[in-house]
């Protein structure tokens, strides 16, 4: 008790040189917790993105493209699923549901996705939870549109809000002015991509580029023709029309661009998100699809898919812990230092403890007890510091960034290190420690001055 | 039975060949005080920390209390200095950052012994550092000022306290008045007297300075200690 009276008076004497010591400590524990945090913050969220769905289809490409571009909308496939194939794969045997997704439009940089009403009944995110209406409800119209949180949030809509979609998603070059879309519903937040997301259906999506071949609109004049235009399409070969508007084709960010097939891209469709009926039927329908003759289309298992896109990332895992590591190592060191420098001035203290009756083993315990306080006060402040830093991250970007971290309490894994923190500061404790039980052996009752 | 009780014997440090003194006979009867003179580097230290039990003989046998500090443990050594000795040292005798009282009041924290001589009630052992603090002409609004504040002469008195609490049997005095001037030092003994009278505690006083030797019921030189 008086050993533990003794180094707090002796830390509170110094104290300039402990609070400096403590907050090194913190800020490398709470460096440490913070990226371990953001990263299972990051994978959660990542994989929280989608729920439910067995099966996605998409034109043939890698898996991790698929999942990309349909579930967190990154890019957008090069290539559709026809209108027929659709049509053959929503009517297997083995399908509960199918969700159609037509991307490649935007709406003031949000990405709208073309659907049907089954989005709202059956696209599932985190543990299991349909979409909900926070306002409005499902598209009822071709011209009704359901924003997600984030764009009623940030663009300050409204429902009845009218909306002008425009082509493309990076750099909106057209716009759909001649079709004015109206917010029927807005989403309550996911924290997924959804958020950021203007949901139409697809006669919507057809409407607007009705006349539109290959991702570009009707030639000037030609707006009243457009059916006949259409119609003329059909009977063409398909091919010519291609290349005539092949050095356009950068200006206007073309997606979906279809191969040499004749028929109106705007029917094909970026992905569809399938249901089963049983999760064993999985596998089976997948090698379905993937045999489908005429076209070729991949189908990829979300949550599969996912752990490979992650598996990507978490090669930088190991490099973070070892970074965040070595960082608090430094932070204790410096503690080591700066208690280190005070032992020559203790060395009176030391002589008046032992002349009282103190035993060295006790006098060096002071000098453990002190590494052991400032390590645990530094921990604690780190473990606050990084809490305190995730949950503003969440409050204030996380709408942004779609970032999610749920737990307020330290786990498992967190505790483990903070006591390895402590164990260090205790075991590098001992090396001052030793020094003073040595010099308290050798100077006995003499005070060096 | 004496306080202190060394017989034939010899201490040498670990690197010198020379023994830097040789005691047949040495006695400290209870409540006796002992003036204890010598040049510089004649061995007074070195003769305290033996009796404190610090250093053990080379040869012979030291006994305090009855007790032959060679026969016992490192630790044991140590309770014996925390429940039957009190020290004063020539300067530096506080720890800065704490406040006068709980130094004087250090001299407890390692003894159960001394603790229970004063009854193990906080209020009463304050009351008694408070006390000596007094007697020793201390006045008592300075207890709860940081003791790097005091002067010399007023840290010796406080050292003093320290060592006078609890009633030990013995006091060890490593040149305690070597930083005051003579009218302090006078002072200061008559004090100390008074205390270790009042306790019937032995005293032994180390000083190269023989003033005041003859205040004291013995007096010998570490030079006759010398071969
Ligand atoms: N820790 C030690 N190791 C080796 N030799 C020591 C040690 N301490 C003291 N000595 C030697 O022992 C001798 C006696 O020293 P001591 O400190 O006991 O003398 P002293 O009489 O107290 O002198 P002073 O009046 O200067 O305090 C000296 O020669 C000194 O060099
Ligand atoms: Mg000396």
């Amino acid at each position: 008790m008086i050993l533990l009276t003794l180094s707090l008076k002796s830390m509170k004497n110094r104290a300039l040189s402990s609070t400096l010591t403590i907050f090194s400590i913190a800020i490398s524990v709470a460096l440490f917790l913070g990226v371990n945090r953001i990263r299972l913050g990051a994978k959660e969220s990542f994989a929280r993105t989608i729920a439910g769905t067995d099966l996605i289809v998409g034109a043939r490409t890698s898996p991790i493209q698929l999942l990309l571009n349909s579930v967190f909308h990154i890019g957008t496939p090069d290539n559709g699923v026809s209108q027929a194939s659709y049509e053959r794969i929503k009517n297997l045997p083995e399908v509960a549901w199918s969700v159609p997704l037509a991307l490649g439009d935007s709406h003031r940089g949000f990405r709208v996705v073309g659907s049907t009403a089954a989005i709202f009944d059956h696209l599932q995110y985190g543990a299991n939870h349909a979409l909900a209406f926070e306002q409005g409800m499902g598209f009822q119209g071709p011209f009704d549109a359901v924003i997600g949180a984030q764009v009623a949030k940030q663009l300050g809509y409204h429902l009845d809000q009218e909306m002008i979609l425009s082509h493309g998603t990076e750099h909106a070059m057209h716009h759909h002015a001649d079709h004015a879309f109206k917010v029927i519903g807005i989403l309550k937040k996911t924290s997924t991509p959804i958020d950021h997301s203007v949901i139409v259906c697809l006669e919507g999506i057809r409407a607007i580029h009705e006349g539109w071949h290959n991702g570009l609109p009707p030639a000037p004049g030609h707006e009243h023709e457009h059916e006949e235009e259409h119609d003329e399409h059909e009977h063409h070969d398909g091919h010519d029309e291609h290349e005539h508007h092949d050095e356009h084709e950068h200006e206007h960010h073309a997606n979906e661009e279809h191969d040499a097939h004749d028929h109106d891209h705007h029917d094909s469709l970026s992905a569809i998100l399938l249901g089963l009926k049983a999760k064993n039927l999985t596998l089976a329908v997948q090698t379905k699809i993937h045999g489908f003759e005429g076209e070729p289309l991949s189908a990829i298992l979300p949550g599969l898919t996912f752990y490979e896109l992650w598996s990507v990332i978490e090669s930088l895992e190991l490099s973070l812990f070892v970074i965040g590591m070595i960082v608090i190592l430094a932070g204790i060191l410096g503690m080591l230092a700066a208690i280190m420098t005070t032992l020559n001035e203790r060395r009176r203290e030391i002589a008046i403890l032992r002349s009282v009756g103190a035993n060295p083993w006790q006098v060096s315990t002071t000098l453990v007890l002190e590494a052991f306080i400032l390590a645990t006060l530094g921990s604690l402040l780190g473990l606050i510091l990084a809490t305190v830093s995730i949950f503003s991250i969440q409050f204030f970007a996380s709408a942004d960034v779609g970032f999610y971290y749920p737990h307020l309490m330290p786990t498992l894994f967190e505790v483990g290190i903070l006591g390895l923190v402590l164990l260090i500061s205790i075991v590098l404790g001992l090396v001052p420690a030793w020094k003073t039980y040595r010099n308290s052996l050798a100077d006995g009752l003499s005070i060096r001055t | 039975m004496n306080v202190v009780e060394m017989n034939d014997v010899e201490f040498s440090w670990e690197n010198s060949t020379q023994p830097l003194f040789r005691v047949s006979q040495f006695q400290v009867t209870p409540g006796q005080r002992l003036f204890v003179s010598g040049g510089s580097g004649a061995g007074k230290s070195t003769f305290l920390s033996l009796i404190a039990g610090i250093l053990i003989p080379t040869r012979g046998s030291i006994s305090i209390l009855g007790k032959a500090t060679n026969k016992l443990t490192f630790a044991e050594r140590d309770h014996l200095r925390a429940h039957h000795m009190g020290y004063i040292f020539q300067m530096f005798n506080l720890i800065p950052y704490l406040s006068v009282l709980e130094n004087v009041l250090l001299g407890l924290r390692f003894s159960s012994i001394k603790q229970a001589r004063l009854g193990h009630n906080n209020l009463e052992q304050e009351a008694e550092a408070k006390r000596l603090l007094n007697a020793l002409g201390l006045n008592s609004n300075l207890a709860n000022v940081a003791a790097r504040n005091l002067s010399v002469g007023q840290q010796q008195r406080v050292a003093a306290a320290r060592a006078l609490l609890g009633d030990p049997e013995l006091l060890l005095a490593d040149e305690p008045t070597s930083a005051l001037d003579a009218v302090n030092c006078a002072q200061f003994l008559e004090l100390l007297f008074t205390e270790c009278q009042r306790a019937n505690i032995a005293l032994i006083y180390v000083s190269h300075d023989q003033t005041s030797a003859a205040n004291f019921d013995r007096q010998i030189t570490m030079e006759s200690f010398h071969s």
